[in-house]
This record gives structure tokens, sequence and C-alpha cells, in this order.
């Protein structure tokens, strides 16, 4: 592809950079056990204090609460891993740039709170098999959200395969699991799930102003 | 417009024994701190002829809990500490729900005399 003008089908300067061209992503491994709201802000949120015959019930609708703010704000509050898939029909270029599609602060220059785990393509071999590719291939730029293939596209991937280039990344915890404001969200959350624990009621619930929502609106990042 | 807000109190566990003299005792042993709606406080004052008798009445609104539960179930056995005195319970009124119980305690002052 040339760098010299608009051709059709091609994006301008983007022959290195064509934005978020993974196929899919899944989440491969996820934190279910770890408290991040602690017991006793919890029971004096619920003024239940020293109560503590219910601690098994609460730390269930903690994580419950806890999953739903890191879904909502697209953050990590414990370390989450993903899977992401890439097709091979616009990675011809080099150097070959694959995106992320985490979309969580950076919090580190060096690793930008992102770790590569592995990364590695099906190949071209007849039945195909799953090749890992050395860390000395590529590298992750934190500034970019995306791994870089100095070298491009590693030599018989299978063009045959829907996705065969396949990065396994972990997220770790980002700082703002600790503010103050997002674990205010989390106990608003959470009073609302203990308070009301069918999906109907004989009347309309209100919200009250300066809810979850607006607690958590200025953390969450624009998707793009 | 009664007054409602929150405060500590403890609720305790009650031992019932006999003493060497055949006297009955009862042993007060706090079990948890809590924190209650406390509402309609209502102070009696009985003046007779010798005596003067304090005998007050309040309601406590709790999170329905299992140790709620229990206490529900047998509220001869508990006992609830609010503002350094020790107050018993005589009724007890779960929401239709199960989400809160209000405990209707009452708290007998030894007499004072005139």
């Amino acid at each position: 592809m040339s760098g010299s003008g608009y051709e059709l089908g091609t994006v301008a300067f983007g022959d290195t950079r064509n934005p978020f061209n993974y196929d899919k992503f899944e989440q491969i491994s996820r934190d279910l056990t770890t408290g991040w709201l602690t017991l006793d802000e919890i029971t004096n949120q619920l003024n239940l204090f020293g109560d503590e015959s219910q601690d098994a019930y609460l730390s269930g609708l903690e994580l419950a609460v806890r999953m739903h703010i890191e879904d909502y704000l697209g953050l990590s509050i414990f370390p989450t891993s993903y899977r992401v898939y890439y097709g091979t029909s616009s990675l011809y270029a080099a150097p070959m740039c694959l995106d992320l599609p985490e979309t969580s602060y950076v919090d580190n220059y060096a690793s930008g709170g992102v770790v590569i785990t592995k990364v590695g393509f099906w190949n071209g071999n007849t039945p195909s098999t799953f090749t890992t590719l050395a860390s000395s291939n590529y590298y992750y730029d934190g500034t970019g959200n995306k791994v870089i293939f100095p070298s491009g596209m590693p030599s018989n991937v299978n063009t045959n395969a829907t996705s065969p280039i396949i990065i396994e990344y972990t997220q770790n915890a980002n700082f703002l699991q600790a503010y103050p404001v997002i674990k205010q969200a989390g106990l608003l959350l959470l009073t609302h799930l203990y308070n009301n624990r069918s999906e109907t009621t004989l009347s309309k619930l209100q919200n009250i102003p300066y809810g979850v929502d607006a607690l958590l609106r200025p953390y969450k990042p624009l998707v793009m | 417009m009664a007054i409602k807000r929150y405060e500590n109190v403890d609720v305790n566990t009650l031992t019932f024994g006999t003493d060497a003299y055949g006297q009955y005792t009862t042993t007060i042993t706090k079990k948890f701190t809590t924190r209650p709606l406390v509402s309609d406080v209502k102070n009696s004052l009985a003046i007779t002829e010798r005596y003067r008798i304090y005998q007050d009445l309040i309601q406590f609104t709790m999170n329905y809990t299992p140790w709620m539960k229990d206490i529900v179930d047998n509220q001869n056995l508990y006992s609830i500490t609010w503002r350094s005195k020790d107050w018993r319970i005589t009724d007890v009124l779960e929401s239709n729900d199960r989400m809160s119980v209000t405990l209707m305690c009452y708290r007998s002052d030894p007499a004072t005399k005139v």
C-alpha cells in the first residue's frame, strides 16, 4: 500500500495503523474470589456493624458489584485476561500493528497496565497447528495500546483460517480501584442490591441525585 | 412526626442461672454491635405513694439477618444495650418482605424512691 495519497478502501496515513483491527476478543480469566470492598466497609454502609451473620452473602454481593463496575468502566479492579483474534486480510504491512481492545487507563509508562502473555498464530500446515512466537518478535506499545511486529507478518500464517493470529494479555489492576469515589459508587450499588432482592417492585423506584452513574461517569473512558 | 435516627446499640445474649443462695441470676454477654433505626421513644413515669417508676418503650428497626432471625425466634434470650441502659424485647414486628425487623423494647428502672 502506498502512503502517497488516498486510495479506494484505504485510510489516509493508515498503513500501519488500521484502528481496531481485531476480529473478536474474549475473556479467558478473571478473579472471582478476591474481595474489593472490605466487609467492614460493607457492614458500616448497611448499618450492620458487628452483625457478621450475613458475611458470606455480602461477599457474593460485593463480587457482583465489583464485576459490574469493572464492566461498566472497562477497568480491571483485579487482573483480567483476554484473548484477541486477528485476521490476515489487512495486516500485510511491515511493521505490523495489532490493536488491543482494552480501554483501561495507562497507569504505567512501561507496561501501560497490560502484560502480553502469549502471541502466536495458526500455521499453514495441514493440519494447522498453533505456533507461539518468541517475545523477541514483538513488543507492546503502551502509547497506542497495540502490539507491534517490526518484521511484519510471521511467515507461514494460515491464510484459510478466519482469525489465525492470536494475542493473549492480562490487564492489571487499575489504580482507580482505590479511589474513594469509585468505592463509594460500589457501596451505593451494593446497598441498592441488598435492599432490592427482587427484579420487580410494586412502585417505581427513584434514582437519587449523585448516584452510581454520576460518580462513575468522569472515569468512564470514551470508547470509539 | 416522630424523630428517627440511626444509633449504635449492643445486642446481648442472656443466660439464666441460679446462684449458691438459690437466687435467679441473669448473665448479660455482648454478642455484636449494630446500628438500628431508633424511633418512637416513649418515656413514662408513674408516681405511686412510695416510688417513682420509669417505664420506657422504644423501637429498634434492623436489617433482617440470620442473627436477627434467631432474636425473633428467641426474644427472651436477648437484650439490647442502648445509651448504657439495658432494654428487653417485648414485641417483634417482621416486615412482610422480611427485609427488616422492628423490635419493641421495654425498660423498667429499678424503683426509685420518691
